[in-house]
């Protein structure tokens, strides 16, 4: 077997995959428990959805990637008719007061997370297409106009964390493209107006917002701060060395959502910060492995190819840190879950997908 | 492609930073918040509940109960319950609430059958928990000298409070781990073993005490009386078999209305009880010989200007013993300006008279006497026939068990199997004289209502008047027996005290004796 990008990049992230099915494993038992009477209902589940994901990824190794770049109005279509298609009754199911997934069956899917995949993939090719243009006031207003569009869809769900996730991805993407710094500066600021506006019209994501700088005081404890309260709690209990992989309290019905948006608080209790530092190191090294591939596509000339590596990288990087953030109390309280880590359908296979694209990528510079 | 590697560095170190941050946090939550977070973890998993200690019996001398404790289950519904459930309708629950708030009591003492109820419900908001309860099987025949204890196992009256610290034992504690649901999710740990609590065996015999009791309360009742005490002591081993108080009330009544224990509490001016002892000290200490007669004529004695005298009877001259065979005023009062007041307040105290009678229990009264350094004759005299002394039922009792005891004081007690000391404070000879003066007083003196022909009992009489305001009370009495019997083995003595009782039957030989003669009697068929 040959060692390169490829062969580090499988290893790395079929590990970051075993970490997170043991831990929806571990995480769910409560839950699946009180939900069907099986405590592996989670856990089981998960494993299919992987095993849809390494189906879908042997199909998408198989396709060249710049037929991406080719088809890539028709993904951005189909992924705005689905976020359409929530608001069509009878399709959209709500979920704790949210409009966020279509019901399939056998699973749930949240077409957000295949949206920010597409937007990947519109703004890399765009970046490509309009590289001279990328810099004037038009040229950059274009592709926001398209994610404003999908962005008001997802806001409406309301998912504000996707939003912002989004936004940060594409500026990112847009930034090295090369938008002038003036342009990317006042951008910046007119959706930071945006997100205040936005948190300040809901009330619960007001509360949510004040109530994670302080999740003990009286006032939140048992409200808004609850769930970050316990999570803390958890973290708290895990010290170095965890309690024991199975051992966690805080999973019996203390903390909300303990396999999807709050593992890791999970992984912490029960494995300590030495377990939370291993998943991150394994973050770390499979965005290096990324960041690599989107170099070495660069260095060829392959932009697409490197935009979409830097986009994937880039939406990886800035949904874990999201939700590292929110488990350990850092920013306030958002649905959003733990790339290849948390449960979840649609958000595992997507993701899983994008490693396909990538490792795809590495297989083209290579033979290049 | 310069500024594209510029801004994908300026991107990385982005990433970076917030990297450092994330992890920096995770090294904060660990050194700075992990104390915190994990006593809050602890404060929402972890409920400690008190194993309530279970406290000490209280046994007579054949261990037959006295207060004993039985368990007594409540049923709680915790947070959230909905009380408008049709399991808990067929409890005949009264709820203020639909659903609790916070957990609360819904039905105190609850059966086995309803306890079997609750189990098959299997509601986790519903607990039952056990709470001990005292129970006194004597009731109001010993409520004032075993007292009881209230809730959170505290003693409260009598002996009851007075052992509390052996009695009570130490709670115990054990943990309950719960998930947000309430459900256990381990079995209890148990922090601390509670320890049962000692008991506690008394002297008193519980069927003695049942007929002090009954013969007490007729007795008082019969007499139209404030109240009584009774005390019956076992001479031969020094022990108290049966103290008795009337009125009394209910332990095992939530709503009881405390009576106080008379024989222990209630200190009065004996009277005419006293005789005997003036008369033993004066023997013993020589200041009076059984063969020179007392000259009582013509029944009455004027000392500083008050007049002592004898029931508008004339005794003449009298016998050291029939001074106390016809409870002659004249014959005490010279027996005691004999003595002088030194001597006699000497002998007193050897007596156990204004001594503590080294009884535990709560407020016990010690009595008092006059005390100056410049007694006039007439007060002297007044010691001589038991006024201006006052004196515990308790510490008469014990005083006449010196008597019955052949001259030797022994200590008494209420606790089985104490050891106990004794001493001799009268010669057998005097002692004897005196009880002998104390049995011709019942065959043909004051006190012969208590000459029973089925036992032989030796007592003495005493009718005082009751202090109260100024001076004397003319138609307020105290009467009195003091009794020693059967004569063949000098086993009990037995005093009986009633406190006012009808002004116009209000003799102690008339009220008292016959009281005790009962006792005695039924006292045989033990």
């Amino acid at each position: 077997m040959q060692v390169n990008n490829s062969f580090f990049l499988t290893i790395t992230f079929t590990l970051i995959l075993l970490f997170g099915l043991t831990f929806v494993a571990s995480s769910s038992v409560f839950e699946g428990f009180e939900l069907s009477g099986d405590p592996f209902y989670f856990a089981k589940r998960q494993f299919i959805f992987v095993i849809i994901g390494i189906i879908s990824m042997l199909i998408i190794l198989n396709i060249p990637s710049d037929s991406y770049a080719k088809f890539d109005w028709l993904i951005i279509i189909f992924c705005f008719l689905l976020l359409l298609a929530l608001f069509v009754p009878n399709i959209g199911k709500v979920v704790n007061g949210s409009l966020r997934w279509i019901d399939l069956g056998l699973f749930n899917l949240q077409p957000s997370e295949l949206a920010k995949f597409g937007l990947i993939i519109y703004v890399s090719g765009y970046c490509v297409r309009r590289s001279n243009q990328i810099s004037t006031i038009f040229g950059f207003v274009r592709p926001l106009m398209v994610v404003s569009l999908f962005s008001s869809a997802i806001i409406f769900q309301p998912d504000l964390g996707s939003v912002v996730i989004i936004f940060c991805v594409i500026l990112s993407l847009l930034f090295l493209a090369g938008i002038s710094i003036g342009q990317f500066s006042l951008l910046v600021l007119v959706l930071s107006v945006l997100a205040y506006i936005a948190v300040r019209h809901e009330p619960y994501r007001y509360a949510r917002l004040i109530s994670f700088t302080d999740p003990f005081a009286p006032e939140f404890e048992e409200r808004s701060g609850y769930q970050l309260s316990n999570a803390l709690i958890g973290i708290g209990r895990g010290e170095f060395f965890g309690v024991g992989l199975g051992n966690s309290i805080q999973k019996n019905a203390y903390l909300p959502e303990p396999h999807t948006d709050f593992i890791f608080a999970i992984i912490l209790e029960e494995t300590g910060i030495l377990g939370g530092l291993a998943l991150i190191f394994l973050f770390i090294f499979l965005l290096f492995l990324i960041l690599k591939i989107s170099n070495e596509s660069f260095k060829i000339k392959n932009s697409y190819q490197g935009f979409l590596c830097f986009g994937i990288a880039t939406l990886i990087a800035i949904q874990t840190i999201f939700n590292l953030g929110v488990n350990l109390g850092l920013l306030p309280t958002k649905g959003l879950t733990l790339p290849f880590v948390s449960y979840g359908g649609a958000s595992l296979i997507t993701f899983m997908a994008m490693i396909a694209i990538v490792l795809r990528i590495d297989y083209e510079n290579r033979s290049y | 492609m310069k500024t594209r590697r510029s801004r994908l560095i300026t991107v990385i170190s982005v990433f970076i930073l917030t990297l450092v941050i994330i992890i920096s946090r995770l090294f904060y939550l660990y050194f700075e918040d992990s104390g915190f977070l994990q006593n809050k973890g602890k404060l929402k998993l972890i409920t400690s509940r008190k194993i309530s200690s279970i406290r000490g019996q209280i046994l007579d001398k054949n261990n037959n109960p006295l207060a004993v404790t039985v368990m007594q289950y409540d049923l709680y519904g915790l947070k959230g319950l909905n009380l408008s459930h049709d399991d808990l309708l067929t409890l005949n629950l009264n709820p203020e609430n639909k659903i609790l708030n916070k957990k609360a009591l819904l039905k105190r003492d609850i059966t086995l059958g309803e306890i079997e109820l609750v189990k098959k419900f299997k509601n986790n908001l519903l607990e039952i928990e056990n709470t001990p309860k005292r129970y006194y099987p004597l009731s109001e025949q010993a409520s004032p000298l075993i007292g009881f204890s209230g809730k959170d196992n505290i003693g409260l009256e009598g002996l009851e409070k007075i052992y509390q610290e052996s009695i009570q034992g130490e709670d115990g504690e054990i943990e309950i781990h719960k998930n947000a649901h309430q459900i256990a999710i381990k079995p209890p740990i148990v922090k601390k073993e509670s320890i049962e609590g000692k008991d506690i065996y008394l002297t008193i015999d519980r069927d003695i005490q049942f007929k002090a009791y009954k013969h007490l309360s007729a007795g008082v009742i019969s007499n139209n009386a404030r109240g009584g005490s009774l005390i019956v002591l076992d001479n031969l081993n020094a022990e108290i078999l049966a103290v008795a108080s009337f009125p009394s009330y209910n332990p095992n009544d939530p709503q009881r209305k405390i009576q106080r224990n008379r024989a222990f509490l209630d200190s009065f001016e004996p009277g005419s009880l006293l005789k005997p002892i003036a008369l033993a000290i004066g023997l013993d200490k020589d200041f009076i010989d059984k063969n020179i007669k007392i000259q009582t004529s013509p029944g009455t004695l004027t000392l500083n200007g008050n007049v002592v005298h004898d029931s508008n009877n004339n005794h003449g001259e009298l016998l050291p013993s029939g001074v106390i065979v016809k409870s002659s005023q004249v014959g005490a009062a010279k027996i005691a300006l004999k003595i002088g007041e030194e001597s006699l307040l000497k002998g007193y105290k050897e007596f156990g008279f204004t001594n503590n009678p080294y009884i535990s229990f709560p407020s016990i009264s010690f009595g008092s006497v006059i005390s100056r350094n410049d007694l006039s004759d007439h007060e002297i005299a007044s010691l001589g026939y038991g006024y201006n002394i006052e004196a515990t039922a308790l510490q008469i009792a014990l005083a006449y068990s010196v008597i019955a005891n052949g001259g030797i004081k022994k200590e008494f007690s209420l606790l089985k199997n104490e050891n106990t000391g004794s001493k001799r404070i009268i010669s057998q000879v005097n002692s004897d004289y005196v009880l002998s003066s104390l049995r011709e007083a019942v065959l043909m003196g004051t006190g012969y209502r208590a000459n029973s022909n089925k036992i032989e009992i030796a007592g003495k009489t005493g009718t005082a008047h009751k202090s109260g305001g100024k001076g004397y009370s003319q138609s307020k009495y105290t009467a009195s027996f003091a009794s020693i019997g059967p004569l063949s083995n000098r086993k009990y003595t037995v005093i009986v005290v009633i406190d006012e009782p009808d002004p116009n039957k209000y003799f102690g030989g008339e009220v008292a004796a016959p009281i005790a003669k009962s006792l005695f009697e039924d006292l045989l068929s033990i």
